[in-house]
């Protein structure tokens, strides 16, 4: 089989990339202490700047940088403007419950975010552990499984297809298994820095050429606009209640996605949220929203409807990379942004699914008892797990990870995320209420996605896929807690951190 | 079940007792905030998600200029919001720690 010197170097790329996070990896090991809290929430003690990396690189990942461009040109505009509908409810709790969040992370030490949810339900321990635990694994594997795509579609298109998609998937797989086993969260978190750098640059390049290229924003927006794909891209095609139950529903979910939650519980005081929070959203602003705006259009402005052929539409992207700088030292700086962020969510990802599994359903769901010595081995044995399981999303997939995230991942996260965040307030929810609040929306979103009504949005009234089981789970924990006996004073003290 | 004795013997941080367990009372404007980014939603997706190449709203086409207002005030609620839970988080934290000392 020849290859190319061009693929060799894009493979090269990968590899010391991974390199150095490896050794990011060894560091976080070296500094990793014993204990789950330490390995998990790395004890607690990151600073504001390192929450900022890692609450940037939850979200600024291959789905806002590659996914949300390419959506705009293979689905619609729309698509893309429902992503910047989302921030504003998210931005504007944000800080609200975030505090709440690492308030309560702090008082009772959790490591999971299943810990707060069964603490607050505060009965039905085991069976909810077991519940919420499969509740996350569903959403989370089919997450892993939509970033694998880009991540290793975004090369494979960058090597014209000389080295396959399957073998980058593979490398991808092999490597982020390697380095987290090794440094739990320190190690993602480190990483996570590392990656935020790398895309800072990348992205900057990116601005700086395009804008050389097309000669402004109003420029590039009409030369998008006046395209022969233009009339089929922007319009509208979802009703008015899709957008406004993405504002309410969607946005306000992702204030309780659990790999962010894990991140308030490892921030080191108050500042570390209100400053790593701040910091963050105003990242997104370039991340989420001047990077896919800028290359989305340029999708559109440069192949109109003539789109390269790709092995998936997320290399739609580096192909335009190529075009528009040639091969050279930036593109493989570019690569290596694309590279950063393509991986900074599926490692914090595999870390959570883990945590989940080996305290959450092994642990106290199951009761099995693993021994502090064997601890590491478990771990390590739950990523690799997790990993190849994620892998059977990636490998064959019939959809652009956009709408695969909207369409199965979030609903399920929405339905965790609501009665939670209203029991993080409502102190009369009991654990009646509570634990059917979870298993009806859980039932019902499986039911509605695959049972009653399996075409999106699976629902008659146009409305997110998360909205009726996520209405149905509040609904769930109001009637039932009403109708039962509110919880003790004592435990809602405890819990709140009003007893002294 | 989840409270440590280490913690129970040396008491919370300051700033976990100065985050208060319910919402602070301004903090319900954001609910009224959540009506006005209703109507922001409607406005762009029933008025500017549109393919009308000869219109267009601060030199932009309408489909842009909508994503880009909706940008805007996510960013500079961002902002805001920071400023203000920065200032009325560490004004309840030295209360606290004024508290303890007395």
């Amino acid at each position: 089989m020849n290859i190319s010197t061009w693929s060799l170097i894009v493979l090269s790329t990968l590899v010391t990339f991974f390199a150095f996070t490896l050794i990011a990896g060894y560091i976080g090991a070296k500094r990793t202490k014993k204990g789950l809290h330490e390995f998990y929430v790395a004890g607690g003690t990151l600073s504001a700047i390192t929450v900022m990396f890692t609450y940037m690189a939850t979200y600024m990942e291959a789905w806002e940088f590659v996914g949300m461009p390419t959506v705009i040109v293979s689905e619609g505009f729309e698509w893309w403007v429902i992503e910047m509908i989302f921030y504003l409810s998210f931005v504007a709790l944000f800080y609200l419950v975030g505090l709440r969040l690492y308030k309560l992370g702090k008082l009772h030490k959790y490591i999971t975010p299943t810990d707060i949810i069964v603490h607050r339900v505060g009965g039905f321990e085991r069976l909810l552990r077991i519940l919420i635990a499969l509740m996350i694994l569903y959403a989370t594997i089919i997450y892993i499984g939509m970033i694998y795509i880009p991540a290793a579609g975004v090369l494979a298109a960058a090597t014209g297809g000389e080295i396959p998609y399957h073998t980058f998937l593979a490398l991808y797989v092999i490597f982020i298994i390697i380095y987290i086993s090794a440094g739990g969260m320190r190690a993602v978190a480190y990483a996570d820095v590392m990656a935020g750098v790398t895309f800072i640059i990348a992205f900057l390049a990116m601005v700086y050429v395009t804008f050389t290229y097309w000669g402004g924003l109003d420029k590039l927006a009409w030369a998008a606009y006046t395209s022969d794909i233009a009339p089929e891209i922007f319009q509208k095609t979802q009703p008015f209640q899709y957008f406004w139950t993405m504002l309410i529903f969607y946005g306000i979910s992702w204030l309780f996605i659990p790999h962010l939650v894990v991140r308030f519980y490892a921030a080191k005081d108050y500042k570390g949220v209100i400053v790593g929070g701040m910091g963050s959203n105003a990242g997104f602003f370039l991340g989420a929203f001047v990077s896919p705006l800028l290359l989305g259009l340029s999708l559109a402005a440069y192949y109109g409807s003539n789109l390269p052929e790709v092995e998936v539409v997320e290399g739609y992207v580096p192909m335009l990379f190529m075009e528009l700088f040639g091969i050279g030292p930036l593109l493989i700086l570019i690569l290596l942004g694309l590279i950063a962020i393509t991986r900074s969510t599926i490692d914090s990802m595999l870390l959570l699914v883990s945590s989940i599994i080996d305290v959450d359903l092994i642990e106290r769901g199951l009761g099995i008892k693993v021994p502090e010595r064997s601890r590491r081995l478990v771990s390590t044995l739950v990523i690799i797990g997790v990993a190849l399981l994620s892998v059977t999303v990636a490998l064959a997939p019939e959809a652009p990870m956009v709408i695969i995230g909207f369409e199965l991942c979030w609903p399920a996260y929405s339905v965790i995320a609501w009665p939670t965040i209203i029991m993080l307030f409502w102190r009369r929810a009991n654990k009646y209420g509570g634990f059917a609040s979870y298993l009806a929306g859980f039932l019902s979103l499986l039911l509605f996605t695959y049972v009653i009504w399996p075409e999106a949005p699976h629902n008659p009234l146009g409305v997110w896929e998360g909205t009726l089981p996520t209405l149905i789970a509040l609904a769930m924990l109001i009637i039932v807690s009403l109708i039962t006996p509110p919880p003790p004073k004592e435990f809602v003290e405890k819990f709140y951190g009003l007893k002294k | 079940m989840f409270l440590t004795t280490s913690q129970e013997e040396l008491g919370n941080p300051p700033d976990v007792d100065a985050i208060p367990a319910n919402l602070m009372r301004w903090e319900y404007l954001l609910i009224a905030y959540l009506v006005f980014a209703s109507y922001l939603v409607w406005h762009v997706s029933e008025n500017l998600l549109v393919w009308e190449p000869g219109e267009s709203i601060w030199g932009l086409p309408k489909p842009v200029a909508g994503a880009l207002m909706i940008a805007l005030t996510w960013i500079i609620l961002n902002f805001m919001l920071f400023a203000v839970y920065y200032l009325v988080i560490t004004k309840r934290v030295k209360t606290v720690v004024w508290g303890r000392k007395e």
